[in-house]
């Protein structure tokens, strides 16, 4: 087989996309489309970044490779050390392992919690970074110093920049919206520069490239993008946004081309999204709820209503002291895992409810949650999962206790409001657990729509296309039914040894009870690391 | 790199935050002109913002190969978040821990 191209758009959805090709502002991207296969992706169990394409990078769930959010908390002694996860948190081979330890040569570029960078037969630059310590974020390191001389890379806008990340979540000024799209462009086009120089001169069996503009921007200007929440009758300031929107997907489309044009025509070519996108109308206020039922007592900032007006989508949001932890069973503590912990008092005194009543209690809690109505009547929490049921494998208790699904596949909010539950005043752009995915290639059906695809197929397909053995701990499978007959046949499928164990440094207990006032201490850290607002 | 089983002497751990941090500012353009010292600190002298110490951090893990070195202990006094720290308070910190 020849080599293989995979190209990652992060949060793609073919409600946006379609579209776009309909109307000719992607016109590559609907005749590689005609030309091969598509099909829904289903995303990991709760659609985020972090998880979503680590799953698809290991072709694990979440319960095994152990990602289930940006950040996880560090028990250490008697105290609790938040922190961003990154590439040692990842408790299973990626696909850039495998294809480096049996000789393949691969190009990893900017892909999330592949910080620090570990060693490949090949290139690898992290995703989701600051510049400053991209170098660290790249192998081998002195690739760095490459990069940044090539035409058009500014090395300081190719990692993520904190601040800006959160001012996009939380909700820009209409001034700041134009920059913020233009931004995006610039980026892309750098990504795409670094991984032409990369396939021109260092080419590899695997290249694989993420572009997350399509997030970003889907994010911030949603209803401009969702044909159906298109305004009849836009003012200048939204034309000239949806215009700069155009021009990057027009920019980005001519990468796509440019790069499956450098692959060669021998090569298979993939596309996929970590998670799709919808549109969220509500905000359930998961906290305000738990209080409501006794389960949640609200702190000394118990003022710190969300009263701003603006509601957004998900706002990194909870404020130190806004919660009683001495009071409380059960609380979410940050809006981008939809989870719920549950407290369990490991020694007498504790806040928290026994070990022998977690059940009891828990299944208490799902019912409460599914029972919720609002006032049009209808489910707003459609599914409660356990961690157990949604993240089964090895690392399930580093889950929340409890992941919450809502009616429109919104993040909740953390925040204290007078209501659980507020309409907003705009619709917004929230994930959706369907992300894309496409092929074309030789031996890929043409014309050809699939059923729906499971995230953690990518990895084996991967692996199956350059001609390597699939281990056999893979929770995915081949999606063989995106192949011709004649391509199966010459290319049957086998399974190969499991994957190798990851080697970890030593790390402190994850099974240690939370002591009384460390939760604080946590959401303090937080606030203080700039993680949360 | 080292082994679990070595003494780490403070002066050798100085002089490694110094070539970590070194290698991490070198690409940041900041216009620090001092030499690097115990007395260093590192949101005053070298402008390092909370991300940055976090990167800090995991190059620090990254070096000695080990992820259970508790921050938190260091980051956090009375419950309040330390301001700024210095290179020796670091050397200190990761002396008493290192060799436990």
């Amino acid at each position: 087989m020849g080599r293989s191209l995979f190209i990652g758009l992060d949060g793609a959805t073919f409600t946006v996309l379609d579209a776009l090709m309909r109307d000719e502002t992607m016109p590559f991207l609907r005749q590689f489309a005609a030309n091969g296969t598509r099909a829904l992706l289903q995303s990991t169990p709760h659609p985020l970044t972090p998880p979503a394409w680590t799953s698809l990078m290991t072709g694990r769930n979440p319960g095994n490779h152990g990602i289930f959010d940006f950040m996880w908390p560090v028990y250490q002694d008697d105290r609790v050390f938040i922190k961003l996860v990154d590439s040692r948190d990842i408790r299973c081979e990626t696909i850039w392992s495998l294809l480096s330890r049996q000789g393949r040569r691969v190009t990893a570029l900017n892909f999330p919690v592949m910080f620090p960078a570990r060693p490949v037969n090949g290139y690898l630059v992290s995703g989701f970074v600051s510049w400053r310590h991209l170098r660290r974020g790249t192998y081998p390191p002195e690739f760095y110093d490459t990069l940044k001389t090539l035409p058009e890379v500014n090395h300081r806008e190719l990692g993520m920049d904190l601040d800006q990340e959160k001012k996009s979540i939380q909700g820009l000024e209409p001034e700041e919206y134009e920059a913020w799209i233009e931004l995006h462009i610039r980026r892309e086009r750098q990504w795409f520069e670094i991984t032409r120089y990369l396939m021109m001169n260092e080419p590899c069996d695997l290249t694989a490239v993420l572009f997350d503009g399509t997030d970003k921007l889907q994010h911030v200007v949603w209803p401009m993008l969702n044909p159906a929440l298109a305004p009849i009758a836009p003012s200048p300031w939204q034309r000239r946004v949806r215009d700069l929107c155009l021009a990057y997907f027009r920019d980005l489309d001519g990468y796509l081309a440019k790069l499956v044009e450098l692959a060669g025509p021998d090569s298979q070519i993939f596309m996929a999204s970590d998670h799709g996108f919808g549109t969220s109308e509500e905000i359930f206020y998961v906290n305000v709820f738990l209080a409501q039922h006794g389960y949640l007592q609200w702190g000394s900032s118990a003022n710190a209503v969300d009263g701003t007006g603006r509601h957004l989508p998900q706002r990194m949001s909870i404020q130190y002291g806004l919660i009683d932890w001495s009071k409380t069973l059960a609380y979410c503590l940050a809006p981008s895992s939809n989870g719920i912990y549950i407290r369990v008092a490991h020694q007498p005194g504790q806040p928290g409810i026994a070990t022998a009543d977690y059940e009891r209690f828990r299944g208490e809690l799902i019912e409460k949650l599914l029972a919720f109505r609002a006032p049009d009547g209808g489910q707003v929490v459609t599914r409660v999962m356990t961690r157990e049921d949604a993240f089964p494998g090895n690392e399930t208790l580093r889950a929340p206790d409890l992941t919450l699904v809502l009616r429109d596949h919104g993040f909740v909010s953390v925040l204290n409001a007078p209501t659980v539950l507020w309409r907003r005043d705009q619709p917004v752009g929230g994930h959706h657990p369907h992300g894309i995915f496409l092929a074309s290639g030789p031996g890929i059906r043409s014309g050809f729509s699939a059923s729906i695809l499971s995230i953690v197929d990518v990895a084996s397909l991967l692996v199956h296309s350059v001609g390597l053995p699939v281990p056999s701990d893979l929770e995915g499978r081949v999606p063989v039914e995106i192949f011709t007959s004649d391509f199966c046949r010459a290319h049957p499928v086998n399974l190969g040894e499991p994957t190798q164990p990851v080697v970890a440094y030593p790390v402190s207990s994850k099974d240690s009870a939370l002591p009384e006032d460390e939760e604080a201490a946590v959401l303090s850290r937080l606030k203080n690391l700039g993680y949360i607002e | 790199m080292s082994e679990s089983s070595q003494v780490y002497e403070k002066d050798a751990i100085l002089q490694d935050l110094i070539q970590i941090i070194d290698g991490l500012i070198g690409d940041w353009e900041i216009g620090f002109s001092g030499k690097l010292g115990p007395n260093t600190l590192l949101v005053s002298d070298l402008g390092l913002e909370s991300i940055d110490v976090v990167g800090f951090i995991v190059a620090i893990e990254e070096h000695y190969q080990r992820q259970d070195l508790p921050f938190a202990k260091l980051v956090m006094v009375d419950n309040r978040y330390v301001e700024d720290m210095s290179l020796g308070e670091l050397a200190d910190f990761l002396h008493r821990h290192l060799n436990k």
